[in-house]
């Protein structure tokens, strides 16, 4: 039995270096970009995070492939967003012969803070096809206004 | 041949995957791929190449404050040797993971054979 990652099929001699290139920079990305398991949280893993901001709303972009909401723990006090959960093993078969495993189970915490403060009430997350995507509308009395300025 | 050159150039995700083999021969692929919906998701064998690619609807020209996902679609290959049935290859996508099933071909199978006492 031979399931072999495939790289291009095409006899294209820079697809090589492209693909290692690839490779290359996901390792430094994923070393610097999110946290790992490092810090003083108890987590094995660190989920990749967006975070968009229009005018009136933060919006928290977050990868969690496999996880159900309730495995999923949002905090939030004043500007700091905390996320937290566990991602659950599958149920594997004793018999079964594991060749390849990238994905990663266990605990994860990420805390983040936003700039402004949001309003709590109105946080609204929603899960689909393993993104969660968590809503943070911004506090009417932080916004930041314009003042016109008259000439005297 | 070239033109196809070129459009594989473009840059896709590697999706984070797992490969097990059951007992029966039967082998499991998880591929995970967050933010695929079903319409999004095309998988083809063609030959003897399984290919499992993911759209993801881009995102609006936002304003980011922090930018850690990778952007752009899935892409993954694999190739399967002839032991492997095309015909019967079972796909389910849910919560963001897409499960593959690939069935042996019948005369491949593993079997026991039962002795009669005479």
């Amino acid at each position: 039995m031979d399931l072999v990652r495939w790289t291009n099929g095409l006899p294209d001699p820079f697809t090589g270096f492209d693909e290692l290139q690839q490779e290359i920079n996901k390792l430094f990305e994923e070393a610097t970009k999110t946290p790992g398991s490092r810090g003083i949280f108890e987590r094995t893993f660190s989920p990749a995070l967006d975070v968009l901001e229009t005018p009136d709303t933060y919006r928290v972009v977050c990868d969690l492939p496999g996880m159900d909401m309730d495995d999923i723990e949002i905090s939030l006090s004043s500007n700091v967003l905390t996320l937290k959960g566990e991602k659950k093993e599958a149920p594997k078969q004793e018999s079964d012969q594991l060749y390849r495993e990238e994905t990663s189970v266990g605990r994860f915490q990420r805390t983040l803070q936003l700039p402004l403060a949001v309003d709590a009430d109105k946080v609204s997350a929603v899960l689909k096809n393993g993104v969660l995507s968590i809503e943070l509308p911004k506090r009417a009395d932080v916004k930041p206004r314009s003042i016109t300025v008259r000439a005297s | 041949m070239a033109e196809k050159a070129i459009q594989q150039r473009i840059r896709y995700i590697k999706p984070r995957c797992a490969v097990s083999e059951a007992k029966n021969g039967q082998l499991h692929v998880s591929v995970e791929m967050p933010g695929v919906s079903k319409e999004n998701l095309d998988i083809k064998v063609e030959d003897n190449e399984l290919r499992i690619l993911g759209r993801r609807e881009p995102e609006r020209d936002e304003h980011y404050l922090l930018r850690e996902r990778p952007q752009g679609d899935f892409l993954q290959t694999f190739t399967l040797d002839d032991t492997v049935d095309s015909n019967k290859v079972d796909a389910v996508l849910e919560k963001g993971i897409l499960k593959i099933r690939l069935d042996l071909k019948e005369q491949v199978k593993p079997r026991t054979i039962k002795i009669r006492s005479e």
